[in-house]
């Protein structure tokens, strides 16, 4: 049972304070939720919303229908009123124009009025607050939680009274809500990284502002006194690769994050790293693109962009986000993975999943272990690139007495420059067999639905939880239908794809862009076509619905 | 011949007759002279004839991306203040490529030192003009002359507030040594210009022409008056090149602004996955 709630106004009317503070009443109250942000890239006016799901289950999407709309504009209600059910709710300001007739319920309250009696002039978002908590079947006692460490007593007090006034004056309520008392945790798909990253020990986080990646920085930047950290906001993207490779070849675990756009001025920086087997961890948060596209939509159209990016051959691991409690794992996981093995680790995660909002359940930190492969004590025998293995601990300057040489030419086994070409031919089997081992520590995709169905439906990163309701609900119907969910992509792991493939079932790539490049990678690596795509490149993430709709389309063909 | 506890017998592709020979002996001395040992140092570089440096030297080197020495010298120091830095790009490589670097580099006030080996020429790929070529310039490829102005590295670095900057001559290895000893006992950024001939592209600025031009700034030279060592850094060609330290400006250095860094080596701090707990528990509400 899921409830679906949209807030919108214009920027400025404090959409993001209600949806933080919605979301935190809903936690207290034990439900799972997810919320994501619908926002232009400007500071003031346009329309902005944030979508709320809520359940007893956890959500990792939101849905197409919606049971609540709080709309403070008119806006709000001509884009979404086709999408509010039959038993929907309508809250709204004054003058907001509704549709005639209007077939719903609906509470108009006047938001300037309840604020000029109460004194309140900035608590726009309480008066909605007041009346989403009445709606959805809260008791009145819930806006007793609506507190913050940087608000007065004084503002606390005019906050709670606005919001009972409007509790009061709100008269629609939904007839079912899930019941559910569970404890768990709230972070953002961008927080979600920074807490993996601050898990695995990264010392050095040095990155360029760029939507949809800033959060992780923001939020690094506020504990670096606490873990100790140093956070740099580097004057560009080259500057950043260069200095956490220099870094982490300094011993010290390091990460940067960007879009597409940053990812781009990085790439040279990328086979560096790769060369001189310096582990780096590097986080490119998709938007639309090319060039500067759509700053704050979302998109899934860098996967065929990283796995090629920068001259020349190298290995490099590739891993995607499903979920944003994945987000966390993935990203404690890529420091390991980089550090063993000496190779780049790329995360793929996209404006949808880093900006939105849901709840997770509690790591168990003590199950994690940190792997540094450093060497600690001096090793005559040490060579720095050695040919006689492929995953080797490593000696960085001043850890021993021992000196070491990073370098980004070709190389000799201690970094020298050389233009051998039996040494050349060797290097490049060292770093590229890498991928052989490598292959053995990624994860299989993870198949959901009916294992045995003709239709499995394929996808990667933030789509997972959008296929993972569609598949729900063609279940539900009775129907047939399974879904391969990758987060791991490169080195791509083929066991459980060339399963499916053997025993003939009709795969279906479900990705939000144009090629369908998974679907490009599972043809490049194991040359078996998928002539079914259901696919999305409008900025927008998918919806299930919109997946039911393509996929009955495309069977009834 | 002499040996030094830096010397690794690597085979050297530095043209016969390079300033680049003079740079690394007077850098080599200055290291034993203030009893430094290999693994005291990390020499970092970019790409380039004198990035090759670090190659020619045993001592940690890095050896990164062309323009990109000032930011991976940023990177290292981030991880282990403790390692004597020292940086050696061209001109192409510090004010060209990374000319954007330069600038942000310098506004940290990293503990640093960094050499431009500025023979005004761009030597690897043969010849071009490089920030630093003169105005008129014939090269290999400006075959009628450079067109652009030509970047003063020192003006630059003391219209930035750079903490240290000197200038010295290849040609003149005693004095080198001398600049390079207070550069690596300075505190911060101490950007050190070298003139350097190349022998085989520039057959302008060469050992002689700078021999009759260069003076030492005199003892009653105030390094600390910014205008007056903006003025005196403007100085060049027939109306005499100054050498010395130009300018010094007292400042803290990058480390000294991390407050809430206690250790000078941030690598050696001994993390856990459970040390995130608090952070965990404030996100339940």
């Amino acid at each position: 049972m899921r409830i679906n709630i949209l807030i919108g106004g214009s920027a400025g009317h404090g959409i993001n304070t209600i949806d933080q503070f919605l979301t935190r009443l809903l936690t207290k109250k034990g439900f799972h939720f997810h919320s994501y942000k619908d926002y232009m890239s400007r500071i003031r006016g346009g329309t902005n919303f944030t979508h709320v799901t809520l359940s007893d289950q956890p959500v990792h999407c939101h849905d197409d229908a919606l049971d609540v709309i709080v709309a403070l504009t008119s806006e709000i209600i001509k884009e979404h009123y086709d999408r509010l059910t039959e038993n929907g709710l309508i809250i709204c300001d004054a003058d907001v124009v509704l549709p005639e007739p209007c077939r719903h319920q609906v509470t108009r309250l006047n938001f300037k009025e309840i604020l000029k009696e109460t004194g309140n002039t900035k608590g726009y978002s309480m008066v909605a607050l007041g009346a989403i908590v009445k709606a959805i079947g809260l008791e009145e006692s819930t806006l007793n939680h609506l507190v913050d460490k940087r608000w007065t007593e004084a503002i606390i007090d005019a906050n709670t009274k606005t919001a009972r006034m409007a509790y009061e004056a709100t008269h629609c309520v939904l007839i079912s809500i899930p019941k559910t008392n569970e404890d768990h945790l709230v972070m953002s798909g961008n927080q979600a990284v920074a807490l993996g990253a601050l898990a695995a020990g990264v010392g050095f986080y040095s990155a360029y502002p760029m939507a949809p990646s800033t959060g992780v920085m923001s939020y690094l930047t506020q504990y670096e006194t606490r873990y100790p950290l140093v956070v740099e906001q580097a004057e560009d993207e080259i500057a950043a690769i260069n200095s956490i490779i220099s870094a982490a070849s300094n011993g010290l675990r390091s990460m940067t994050s960007t879009s597409g756009g940053g990812f781009s001025l990085m790439v040279e920086g990328l086979g560096f790293a790769a060369v001189a087997e310096v582990p780096v961890v590097m986080l490119d948060v998709q938007r639309p693109g090319p060039a500067t596209g759509m700053a704050t939509r979302t998109e899934q159209s860098d996967l065929n962009f990283v796995l090629d990016a920068s001259q020349g051959e190298f290995p490099r691991i590739i891993l995607s986000f499903n979920s944003i409690e994945d987000a966390f794992y993935k990203t404690f996981r890529a420091f390991n993975l980089s550090d063993k093995y000496r190779v780049p680790v790329i995360l793929l995660s996209d404006q949808y999943l880093a900006d939105s909002t849901s709840t997770v359940r509690e790591p168990d930190l003590k199950a994690l272990k940190i792997d540094l492969h450093l060497v600690k004590e001096v090793r005559e025998d040490y060579r720095h690139h050695d040919l006689r293995t492929l995953v080797q601990d490593r000696v960085v300057p001043g850890m021993t007495s021992q000196i070491v040489m990073n370098d980004s030419h070709e190389h000799d086994e201690n970094g020298s420059v050389t233009e051998s070409a039996s040494n050349r031919a060797a290097m490049n089997d060292r770093r590229m067999s890498k991928l052989n081992e490598i292959i053995k520590e990624i994860e299989e995709p993870r198949l959901i639905g009916d294992p045995e169905a003709k239709d499995i439906l394929i996808c990667w990163g933030s789509t997972a939880g959008v296929v993972a309701a569609a598949v729900d609900n063609l279940t539900g119907q009775g129907r047939s239908v399974g879904a391969l969910i990758f987060g791991d992509l490169y080195p791509l792991p083929t066991k459980t794809l060339t399963k499916l493939i053997e025993r003939g079932a009709r795969l279906i790539n479900v990705e939000g862009n144009y090629q369908g490049q998974l679907r490009q990678l599972i043809s490049r690596e194991l040359a078996y076509p998928i002539h079914h795509s259901i696919l999305k490149y409008d900025g927008r993430q998918f919806s299930p619905g919109y997946i039911l709709k393509a996929y009955e389309e495309m069977i009834q063909k | 011949m002499k040996t030094s506890p830096f010397d690794n017998h690597k085979e050297n592709t530095w043209c016969p007759g390079c300033g680049n020979f003079g740079i690394l002996s007077s850098m080599k001395a200055a290291f034993e002279e203030l009893g430094l040992a290999p693994e005291d140092l990390l020499i970092v570089s970019g790409i380039g004839q004198a990035a090759k440096l670090p190659h020619y030297i045993h001592a940690n080197g890095f050896n990164g991306l062309h323009g990109r020495a000032l930011p991976a010298a940023f990177g290292a120091h981030v991880a282990n203040s403790k390692l004597k830095l020292v940086v050696n790009t061209g001109d192409g490589d510090a004010l060209a490529e990374g000319g954007n670097h330069f600038i942000h580099a310098i506004r940290k006030n990293m503990d640093i030192t960094h050499l431009i080996h500025d023979n005004q020429v761009y030597g690897l790929t043969k010849g071009q003009a490089a920030p630093t070529t003169p105005l008129g310039q014939k090269t290999t490829l400006q075959i009628e002359g450079v067109r652009v102005d030509p970047l003063n590295p020192v003006t630059l670095a003391i219209s930035l507030g750079c903490s240290f900057v000197a200038r010295a001559n290849a040609g003149d290895q005693p004095f080198m040594k001398e600049i390079l000893m207070a550069a690596l006992n300075h505190r911060g950024y101490a950007l050190i210009d070298i003139l350097q001939p190349c022998v085989t592209f520039n057959k302008v600025n060469t050992y002689q022409w700078f021999k009759d031009r260069v003076y030492a700034v005199p003892e009653s030279y105030d390094p600390y008056d910014k205008v007056a060592a903006f003025s005196e850094s403007l100085k060049w060609g027939d109306d005499g090149i100054p050498i010395g330290i130009l300018y010094k400006e007292d400042k803290p250095a990058y480390y000294d602004r991390l407050d809430h860094i206690k250790t000078d080596h941030l690598a050696a701090v001994e993390r856990k996955p459970t040390d995130i707990q608090p952070l965990l528990n404030q996100l339940k509400f």
